[in-house]
């Protein structure tokens, strides 16, 4: 039996069980739930605006907006991840013909990626046979949102441009983790380090990857310029390849673990992110950025205000849903 | 040709005149279109028309409902400021599917009695099911109800069975998303002076079919080769939509 309804969603968009449908109504045959072809592609397109416009990753946005149109938090998630596998094929396509990425540095964090990954994975499904899968993704959810929302709130009030991240290379941070064990020569981000911390810096990502759908760039980027000193410019080409692959890795275990990843609804998605992100680029030069920074972040915290609500709030029947297959 | 069959036999019993139907002879003729329900990537389309003539002066109740089973229902508990899962309730006799229309209230067209006989009411589908043993039986049947109503798995709809311009009576079921595939019945029942006075049943067979079906059944039996599948296509659709999209006309702005 496929997924029932998120009891956090809202149900927006989801076709009403007893009435007639819109007649553009798409079943999505893993989420178990029917929705509108517009609303679907809406969806995408608004979270690929957003990120083509503020340049901000859209994986934080997309899983909660799932949640609050009906779809099982679980299914979300993997979904949101398989959605990631495709928004980052093409960039990771361009970098890597760019020659920006560092493809000895990004294996070391990919290995950590589907470990980490594999063990997100399995912690969901422990926590799905225990019955609070649901309840551990939206309170991960409201966490990340208010920190993102905080942030991007900050960034928007000050209108600082991040400052040159190449300046803060060799960091005290860099120094101290340079010193641990299996130190190794990466030539093209011209650095010297252990392969520990980009190992560990890995494993972080897939966990986030497969607990939270999100590709981790908001945490890997700052993180990989801080604590590796690796050049921005190769930043952005080698977090991008090792988000696509562990992207891909987690969905592959979510799939065959959890069953949860709705190719339909990830199609659907993609379609709408591509086309949202293109316009969202293209009125980037004559939008005020940092306002809409602000209009954005207070939605995001909004969102993340509701999110926490709903979990406090007594749910409609004391019992729920068996609710995965 | 079976279409053909279904239609005159139909048209038939419409042509029948209403004192045909007496209620010792046939109080109650059923028709349904949309026995045979495909579970496709076109959800919506998945209904079930229930047309019925009935005898002079009499309602009419039906039932669209799927075997009772045994199921298990997480249970929620309050754990700090949060509702955690604390335990399970187990059930026997629980259909996944029960809806039930009729052309008023049953409390005003049926007997406590005959509603509890046929299971047509929420207290005779209450009376149906059995609650593990050592837990309040009322409390969670309650709650089963409560949580299968929201879900539309479970429905009463006094009034859903409407009157059609030919004197004859009509329902539509909207089948649920996530409806499993398996046999489903329909109950129909001729209602008079309290009593049940005819009834007719009719199975209704609901498999999955076309994309949805082969994505379902891949996601399930062969999680792996569906998730490599799943990755291929995420990359193929992300490299053909950039394509096609970069090259539409957006504006003056930077792309």
């Amino acid at each position: 039996m496929p997924f029932g309804n998120s009891s956090f969603g809202c149900g927006w968009g989801v076709a009403p069980r007893d009435e007639g449908g819109t007649g553009l109504d798409i079943f999505l045959p893993v989420a178990g739930v029917s929705l509108n072809a517009f609303v679907l592609v809406g969806v995408g397109a608004l979270v690929g605006f957003l990120s083509g416009l503020l340049g901000v990753g859209g994986g934080f946005l997309l899983t909660p907006l799932l949640i609050m149109f009906g779809i099982d938090p679980l299914v979300a998630v993997a979904t949101g991840t398989n959605a990631i596998v495709g928004a980052s094929t093409s960039g990771t396509l361009a970098h890597l013909r760019a020659k920006n990425v560092d493809v000895k540095l990004g294996m070391i964090m990919l290995a950590g990626g589907v470990l980490g990954g594999g063990a997100g994975t399995v912690l969901l499904r422990i926590l799905r046979q225990e019955g609070n899968a649901d309840v551990v993704i939206v309170f991960s959810y409201v966490v990340l949102l208010a920190l993102m929302g905080g942030l991007m709130f900050v960034e928007g009030l000050t209108s600082q441009v991040r400052g040159d991240y190449d300046a803060q290379r060799k960091s005290g941070a860099y120094r101290m983790l340079a010193r641990l064990p299996f130190r190794m020569r990466f030539p093209v981000s011209d650095i010297e380090t252990s392969a520990f911390a980009p190992f560990v810096l890995g494993i972080a990502v897939g966990v986030l990857a497969a607990v939270m759908g999100v590709g981790g760039g908001f945490f890997l980027i700052p993180a990989m310029t801080y604590f590796l000193a690796v050049p921005m410019r190769i930043v952005v080409g080698t977090s991008l390849f090792q988000m696509l692959f562990t992207s891909a890795s987690v969905t592959i275990l979510q799939a065959a673990l959890n069953h949860s990843v709705d190719v339909v609804l990830a199609v659907g998605l993609l379609i709408g992110a591509t086309l949202g992100a293109q316009v969202g680029a293209s009125l980037a030069g004559r939008l005020r950025g940092d306002q809409l920074k602000i209009v954005l972040s207070l939605l995001v915290l909004a969102l993340s205000i509701k999110m926490f609500n709903d979990l406090l709030l007594m749910p409609v029947s004391f019992l729920t849903l068996p609710g995965a297959r | 040709m079976r279409g053909i069959a279904a239609v005159s036999l139909w048209l038939f019993a419409l042509a029948a005149p209403a004192g045909a139907y007496g209620a010792a002879a046939t109080p109650i003729v059923m028709h349904v279109e949309g026995a045979d329900i495909r579970l496709t990537t076109r959800y919506e389309e998945a209904r079930t028309r229930v047309m019925l003539r009935v005898c002079e002066g009499c309602d009419a109740v039906v039932r669209l409902s799927s075997p009772a089973v045994e199921a298990r229902f997480p249970l929620k508990g309050k754990t700090g400021p949060f509702w955690l899962t604390v335990g399970r309730v187990s059930f026997h006799g629980v259909p996944w599917l029960y809806l039930v229309k009729s052309t008023g209230s049953l409390d005003r067209i049926l007997s406590p009695a005959e509603s509890r006989r046929y299971a047509l009411d929420e207290a005779g589908l209450e009376a149906s099911i059995r609650v593990q043993s050592g837990v309040d039986r009322r409390l969670y049947l309650n709650e089963l109800v409560k949580l299968k109503k929201a879900e539309g798995t479970f429905g009463f709809d006094a009034g859903g069975l409407r009157k059609r311009g030919d004197g004859g009576l009509e329902a539509v079921f909207r089948w649920p998303a996530g409806t499993p595939p398996g046999r489903y019945t329909i109950d129909a029942f001729a209602v008079s002076g309290g009593r049940v006075v005819g009834r007719v049943s009719r199975d209704v067979l609901v498999h999955e079919a076309g994309l949805a079906a082969w994505i379902s059944r891949l996601a399930v039996n062969h999680g792996v080769v569906y998730g490599v599948l799943a990755v291929l296509v995420a990359m193929l659709t992300g490299l053909i939509a950039r394509l096609v999209f970069r090259r539409m006309p957006l504006g003056s702005g930077r792309s």
